[in-house]
C-alpha cells in the first residue's frame, strides 16, 4: 500500500499536471474551435 | 548604520525611485487605476503573488511550518491555488471584458445597481483596510526586531514607503514594484533553503533526521504533528481541516478584489490566462520551498521562540551578513507589495465607488483634458486620507495581526463568491438577488467571527465562517432570484460578457498561450517525481530503519 508521503507527494505534482491539461483542453475549445456564444 | 538598517532603507529607496519612474507616466484614469489595460504576463504574474503573500507567508506560516505543521501547509497550498485557475477561467477574464475600473464598478455595470457598487466598494474599505493594518503592524514588527528602531519610528517608516510611491504612481507603480518584490523575496527564499539544508547536513541527511526528529514527531509526516500538544488529534483531523481552510481560501483567491482586481490591467485575456498559470506554479513551488525550510530549521535551533520569528532568526544567525539583509528585505518586500495593493484598491473604492459617481464614462478615452485630471487629483486625494486614516488607526489601536488577517481575507469570499461566479454564469440572478446574497455572505461571516472572537463559540472546522458566509450567500441569492425577474439590461449585459473579442482568436496568440499549461503539465510531473525521489522514499526509509533498531534492540 502507498504511504501517506508518497501520495502528498505524488499529489502535489498532479494538481499542477491536471491544471495544465484541463486549462490546456479550455483554451484550445474557447480560443481556437470558437463557436460562437460561450455557453 | 548596520548592514540591516541599510539593507531596509536601500530597498525602500529603490521601490520610491520605481514609484516616481511609473507615477511620470500616469496621464489619466486608466493609467492611474488599471496601469492603462496594457501590463504583460510578467507585471500580471508578479503582481498577483506579491499581493498575496504577505508577511504572512514568511512569518506566521513559516513558524507554523517551524512547529511541526508543514505538510499542513503544504495540502492547503494545494487546494487554495487551483483558485487562480477557477478565477481567471470562470471570472477573471469576464471581469476583463467588462472594461470597468474596479471590481465593483464591473458589478455596477453588470446589475445597473449603485447600491451594490457601494455595498462592495464598503466591504473593500473594511476588509483591506484592516488587512492594511495587520501588514504594517507586521513590516513595523519586523524592522523593530532587526534595526532597533522603535515602534513608532517603524510604522512611519513603512508606511511613508508604500504610501509615497502607491500614492504618486497608483497601478502602474504598483505592479512594477510588486513584480521587483516578487522576484527578491522568490530569488531569495532559495537562496536560504540551500543555507538551511547545508547547515542540517545536507538534503539526505535533513530528511532521516527530521523523520524521526523527538522533539517534534512527525514534522515531516504527511499529516505532520498530531497528538494532544497540538490542536489537531488525529491525522485525519488534521486532513479535513487543511483541506477546508484550502478549500475556503482557494474561493479567496480566485474572486478577492486584490486578486482579480490585477487582471483589469492584463493587455489581453490571454495575459490573464497565462498569468493565473504562471502564479500556480509559483505560488505552489514558494510554498514548498519557505516550509519545508523552515521546518529544517528545528535541526539547527530547535528553541526559536516566537516560531513567527523563525526567518528572521535565519537571516540574523544562519546567512551571512548581506544575504540575511537581502532576506530580510525580501520578507519586508513580501509585506510593502500586499499593502500597496491593499491601499491602492482601498483608495480607488473611496474616490469611484464610494464617494465618486461611479462613472465609467470619465476613463473612456480621457486623454489630458481638466475633468480627467480632477478626477485624478481625487483620486489621489481620496488615497491620501484613507492612508493617513490608516497610520492613525496604525498608532493608536492595540496590535492584532492575526485576527484582522483570518478575518479581512475570508471577508471577501463569503461575501462576493457566490455572485461573481453567478454574475457571468447564471441567466436568472436579479440585481436584487446578488445585493442581498452579498450583504447575507458578509453579514454571516462577520457575526460567526466576531461570535469566535469573543469566546462565546468555538466553531467546528466543517462550520467555518468562511463556508457557512458562501453557503448563506448562495441561498439568499436562489430564494431572492426567484422572488423577482432578469431586467433586460442585465440579461443584454451578461450576454455581451460571453462575446468574445475577434481579437483573441488570433491562432499565433493561442498557440502561445498554450506553453504554459504545457510548463505546468511538466513541471507537476518533475514536482511529483522530484517529491518522491527525495522526500517520500527517503522518509520511508528513515522510518523504516528506526523501527528496525527498535525492533533488533528489544
Amino acid at each position: 500500500m502507498m504511504s501517506g508521503e508518497v501520495v502528498l507527494a505524488l499529489a502535489y505534482g498532479l494538481v499542477l499536471t491536471i491544471s495544465g491539461l484541463w486549462v490546456w483542453r479550455r483554451v484550445v475549445k474557447d480560443y481556437l474551435h470558437h463557436k460562437g456564444d460561450e455557453e | 548604520m548596520n548592514s540591516f538598517q541599510l539593507g531596509i532603507v536601500a530597498s525602500l529607496a529603490c521601490y520610491l525611485a520605481i514609484g516616481w519612474y511609473a507615477g511620470k507616466r500616469v496621464r489619466h484614469l486608466e493609467d492611474f487605476f488599471v496601469a492603462g489595460r496594457n501590463a504583460p504576463t510578467i507585471l500580471i504574474l508578479g503582481t498577483l503573488v506579491a499581493s498575496f503573500m504577505s508577511t504572512n507567508a514568511f512569518m506566521g506560516e513559516a513558524g507554523m511550518s517551524y512547529q511541526g505543521h508543514a505538510p499542513l501547509v503544504i495540502i492547503m497550498t494545494c487546494f487554495n491555488c487551483l483558485g487562480y485557475i477557477v478565477g481567471a477561467v470562470f471570472f477573471g477574464r469576464y471581469l476583463r471584458r467588462g472594461r470597468a475600473l474596479t471590481v465593483p464598478a464591473f458589478f455596477r455595470a453588470r446589475f445597473n445597481s449603485r447600491r451594490i457598487q457601494m455595498f462592495a466598494g464598503i466591504s473593500i474599505v473594511a476588509g483591506l483596510s484592516a488587512y492594511l493594518l495587520a501588514v504594517t503592524w507586521g513590516m513595523a514588527l519586523i524592522i523593530t526586531e532587526v534595526t532597533g528602531f522603535s515602534e513608532v519610528a517603524a510604522i512611519l517608516l513603512v508606511w511613508v514607503s508604500y504610501t509615497l510611491f502607491t500614492l504618486y504612481s497608483g497601478s502602474r507603480g504598483v505592479i512594477l514594484t510588486d513584480t521587483v518584490m516578487f522576484l527578491l523575496f522568490s530569488g531569495i527564499i532559495v537562496i536560504t533553503c540551500f543555507f538551511i539544508v547545508d547547515a542540517a547536513g545536507g538534503w539526505f541527511s535533513a530528511i532521516e533526521s527530521l523523520a524521526v526528529y523527538e522533539a517534534k514527531p512527525g514534522i515531516i509526516a504527511w499529516h505532520g504533528r498530531i497528538g494532544p500538544d497540538v490542536y489537531w488529534q488525529t491525522e485525519w483531523e488534521a486532513l479535513i481541516w487543511a483541506s477546508i481552510l484550502g478549500v475556503a481560501w482557494g474561493i479567496v483567491v480566485a474572486v478577492s478584489p486584490w486578486q482579480t482586481s490585477r487582471y483589469l490591467m492584463a493587455r489581453s485575456e490571454h495575459v490573464v490566462l497565462r498569468s493565473a498559470c504562471g502564479a500556480l506554479i509559483a505560488m505552489l513551488l514558494l510554498y514548498l520551498i519557505t516550509n519545508f525550510a523552515a521546518a529544517t530549521v528545528n535541526l539547527i535551533n530547535p528553541d526559536i521562540t516566537p516560531a513567527e520569528s523563525t526567518m528572521i532568526w535565519v537571516a540574523m544567525n544562519l546567512l551571512p551578513t548581506l544575504l540575511g539583509a537581502i532576506l530580510i528585505c525580501g520578507v519586508l518586500a513580501a509585506g510593502l507589495s500586499s499593502a500597496s495593493t491593499f491601499l491602492s484598491l482601498v483608495g480607488f473604492s473611496v474616490s469611484h465607488d464610494i464617494l465618486g459617481s461611479g462613472n465609467e464614462q470619465v476613463a473612456e478615452g480621457a486623454g489630458n483634458n481638466a475633468e480627467s485630471r480632477m478626477h485624478l487629483r481625487a483620486a489621489r486625494l481620496a488615497m491620501l486620507i484613507v492612508g493617513l486614516t490608516v497610520i492613525g488607526l496604525a498608532l493608536l489601536l492595540p496590535r492584532n495581526i492575526y485576527w484582522l488577517t483570518h478575518f479581512a481575507g475570508p471577508l471577501f469570499a463569503s461575501s462576493w463568491g457566490v455572485v461573481a461566479f453567478m454574475s457571468i454564469w447564471s441567466g436568472r440572478l436579479t440585481e436584487a438577488g446578488a445585493f442581498w446574497g452579498m450583504a447575507a455572505g458578509f453579514g454571516v461571516n462577520v457575526t460567526m467571527n466576531a461570535l469566535s472572537l469573543g469566546g462565546w463559540v468555538q466553531w467546528p472546522v466543517v462550520a467555518d465562517p468562511i463556508l457557512v458566509g458562501v453557503v448563506s450567500s448562495y441561498l439568499v441569492v436562489r430564494v431572492v432570484s426567484n422572488l423577482g425577474a432578469v431586467s433586460m439590461h442585465e440579461a443584454t449585459y451578461r450576454e455581451a460578457l460571453h462575446t468574445m473579442p475577434p481579437q483573441e482568436r488570433d491562432p499565433a496568440v493561442v498557440q502561445q498561450t498554450l506553453l504554459w499549461p504545457k510548463m505546468m503539465v511538466a513541471m507537476g510531473a518533475v514536482i511529483a517525481v522530484a517529491l518522491t525521489l527525495f522526500y517520500a522514499l527517503p522518509y520511508q526509509a528513515a522510518i523504516a530503519s528506526a523501527e528496525q533498531m527498535v525492533w533488533e534492540e528489544e
